[in-house]
């Protein structure tokens, strides 16, 4: 990486001189060297360089390893050791502090460049790698839904706070322990265990989705309605090296159903109820509708029998019968009246029938069509009509109604028409006193 | 006669005209019309089921008891299939008859009856509905 | 009810039928021919028909009845529709029907006096 900031640290001055010719020479800037261990601190604060080139064997109370270790602690900047030589027990203590490099002297300057080269590579990489988990553990973190992870044994290795709080176990806690150690779910209906989605993934390699109506049992006994899914980690070649297993409280979302479910019945039960009273309530006026039905009937046969007392048809002489129509003339009326002048005539076997129309108050035109129906068909038996009791005052109406009563007689008196219905009998009345 | 009591009579020759006469009568009769409601109901019975005959060649009566709260009914469905009628208005005038006759029928029927409906479609046939009511004493 | 069963009388200058309960239009038809043709073979004045037994008069029925009554009519002769029912007669009324040139009475007797001498009565 060129114009790489390095930092020396060598007490030799000349080695350290020639060494920075030779990384300048690379492309490399070299802000600095130090000499001891203390200088090499001070000044890595000071330049912030993006590696550090330190000779373990230093001069001074600091060696090159204790200096690397409070680098690394305080900087996160890679170091390389270089060095001529070094004891078992060096070498040890150099390799506990993360080294991103070591050369030997007397190294080759391509030896010098790569592994320069490679070491700034590594840091960069995992640095970046760091920001990610840092990125993934907050999200992990601030999300609401409790995230459990485990490895490919089943053992849990990561959970996060939301996790935490519903199972009631630490992360610390629960690190390396089964998952159905502290993850204990049941079915809210049967109370037995409810299959474990962990192993049901390393089983199936596939996500699911935990049954409906689970219950999770915290570590204080604390039940918790929950909703989840598990699924599998898996490396770059689809191993699966662990799963990672999401869920969340639906307490609150079971009791809006609880709630909504209970509302709905007591809705119910009041429809109900409220069906109930009306049925009740129906069954009264059915009752009532009977009742009042049968009394309607009663009262429709007694103005049907009025009906037939208002139009009584007599018979006067031999040959002659006669109707007086009192009130007005409705349809039914009418066709009473005609039934029962028709069956008069023909039982009596009348030639003229008088209908008298004197007790009606006003004739309209329907009235005036019922008696011309009844005219008509009193002709069709072979009797005659004769009507009488025409007042001036129904002549007019009738004229101007248009009714054509040309072809009926008509008088304007009762007894004028039973005088006309003798005639047409041919019978006479004679006064005795005069006939003598 | 019982509540739902019903049946049917193909009209395709000259006689059924008789035979739906005599039909109508005897369930009139039954169901205890007065004798001129009697003669109302077969006489217009008489005029549509030759109306079907005369015009259509063939078709069905349908007869059923009717039974409301207050009343006793019976209703006669006169069915075809004949030409169908286009001007439902015009034949329900008096005097119009599409084969010369007297041209009674329709307007006749509906003067004797209570209720009459006409339904028809030129080509597909007619649908002639008619009932008679009867108040309820008992 | 067939056509045999309705039968044409002649007594004295009168003709006399009297049709059934329930006449179809065929005997119906065939009546007038019957009518027409003793009208031609006999001397009478007139027609009685007696329709006290007749249960239904729709408008065919009535159609012939007043052809039968013309022709009756034009050949110089009366025709009396004699013993009509009450409910017919109503029925006939609202129906709308007419009866052309025939009479009526109330029984086949008082049709016969309306007719011939021979029959009538001193009244």
């Amino acid at each position: 990486m060129h114009n790489a900031k390095i930092l020396i640290v060598e007490d030799e001055g000349i080695e350290a001189l020639d060494l920075q010719n030779r990384l300048i020479a690379q492309g490399y800037t070299v802000p600095d060297i130090a000499a001891t261990g203390e200088e090499a601190v001070k000044k890595t604060e000071e330049a912030s360089p993006d590696l550090v080139l330190m000779d373990i064997m230093l001069h001074g109370e600091v060696d090159g390893v204790t200096a690397a270790e409070q680098i690394r602690a305080r900087f996160d900047i890679p170091v390389i050791y270089i060095t001529a030589y070094a004891d078992e027990d060096t070498l040890q203590r150099a390799k506990i502090t993360e080294p991103y490099g070591y050369l030997v002297k007397p190294f080759r300057e391509r030896e010098l460049y790569v592994t320069i080269d490679m070491a700034l590579y590594k840091h960069k990489m995992e640095k970046k790698l760091r920001e990610r988990e840092k990125w993934f553990a907050t999200t992990l973190r601030s999300i609401g839904d409790a995230v459990i992870a485990t490895d490919h044994n089943g053992l849990v290795t990561f959970m996060n706070p939301v996790a935490e709080k519903l199972t009631g176990w630490k992360l610390e806690e629960s690190q390396n322990k089964k998952l159905t150690d502290i993850f204990n779910i049941i079915n809210l209906y049967s109370r037995k265990p409810a299959e474990n989605p962990v192993t049901r993934v390393l089983v199936e390699g596939l996500t699911v989705d935990l049954a409906n109506h689970t219950i999770l049992i915290a570590r204080d006994g604390t039940e918790i309605a929950i909703d989840d899914s598990a699924a599998p980690i898996k490396d770059d070649k689809g191993n699966i090296t662990g799963v990672v297993l999401a869920f969340h409280d639906i307490t609150e979302r079971k009791q809006a159903e609880e709630a909504l479910r209970k509302s709905y019945e007591e809705l119910d039960a009041r429809v109900k109820e409220r069906t109930a009273e009306l049925e009740k309530l129906n069954q009264a006026l059915r009752v009532e509708i009977e009742e009042r039905k049968q009394a309607e009937e009663i009262i429709s046969r007694q103005t049907q029998e009025i009906i037939e007392v208002s139009t009584p048809v007599i018979q006067i002489w031999e040959g002659i019968v006669s109707v007086p129509l009192i009130g007005t003339l409705d349809s039914m009326r009418a066709q009473q009246l005609m039934e029962q002048l028709l069956e008069k005539i023909v039982a009596t076997g009348s030639l003229v029938a008088l209908l008298d129309v004197t007790g009606v108050p006003a004739i309209d035109s329907k009235t005036a069509r019922h008696l011309l129906e009844t005219i008509s068909a009193v002709r069709l038996l072979g009797a005659e009509v004769v009507l009488t009791g025409i007042r001036p005052a129904i002549a007019r109406t009738l004229a101007q109604l248009g009714v054509d009563l040309s072809n009926v007689n008509t008088r304007s008196s009762f007894s004028a028409g039973l005088l006309h219905a003798l005639t047409l009998l041919k019978l006479r009345v004679v006064n005795l006193d005069c006939a003598d | 006669m019982s509540a739902d009591a019903h049946g049917e009579i193909i009209i395709d020759k000259e006689i059924d005209i008789i035979v739906v006469r005599k039909t109508v009568r005897d369930v009139a009769a039954k169901l205890n019309f007065g004798i001129t409601d009697v003669t109302r109901i077969v006489t217009a019975a008489s005029e549509l089921a030759r109306n079907v005959f005369l015009y259509a060649g063939s078709g069905v009566m349908k007869w059923r008891v009717l039974n409301s709260s207050v009343a006793v009914g019976m209703e006669l469905i006169f069915i075809d299939h004949g030409p169908g009628i286009a001007d439902l208005e015009q034949v329900m005038h008096e005097g119009y008859s599409s084969s010369g006759g007297l041209g009674l029928g329709l307007p006749g029927s509906r003067r004797l009856m209570d209720e009459l409906e006409i339904t028809s479609q030129v080509g597909k046939g007619t649908t002639v509905t008619i009932k008679k009511w009867r108040r309820r004493y008992q | 009810m067939t056509s045999e069963s309705i039968s044409v009388i002649r007594i004295h200058d009168v003709l006399l039928v009297t049709m059934p309960p329930d006449p179809d239009d065929t005997s119906v038809t065939i009546l007038q021919e019957k009518v027409l043709n003793a009208m031609e073979r006999y001397r009478v004045k007139g027609l009685v028909l007696d329709i006290s037994a007749v249960q239904t008069m729709d408008s065919f029925f009535a159609r012939v009845v007043a052809e039968t009554a013309q022709m009756v009519v034009l050949m110089g002769g009366k025709t009396v529709i004699a013993g009509m029912q009450p409910s017919v007669a109503i029925t006939a009324t609202q129906l709308g029907l007419t009866l052309g040139g025939a009479l009526t009475a109330l029984n086949a007797d008082l049709a016969l006096d309306m007719i011939s001498d021979t029959f009538r009565r001193g009244r």
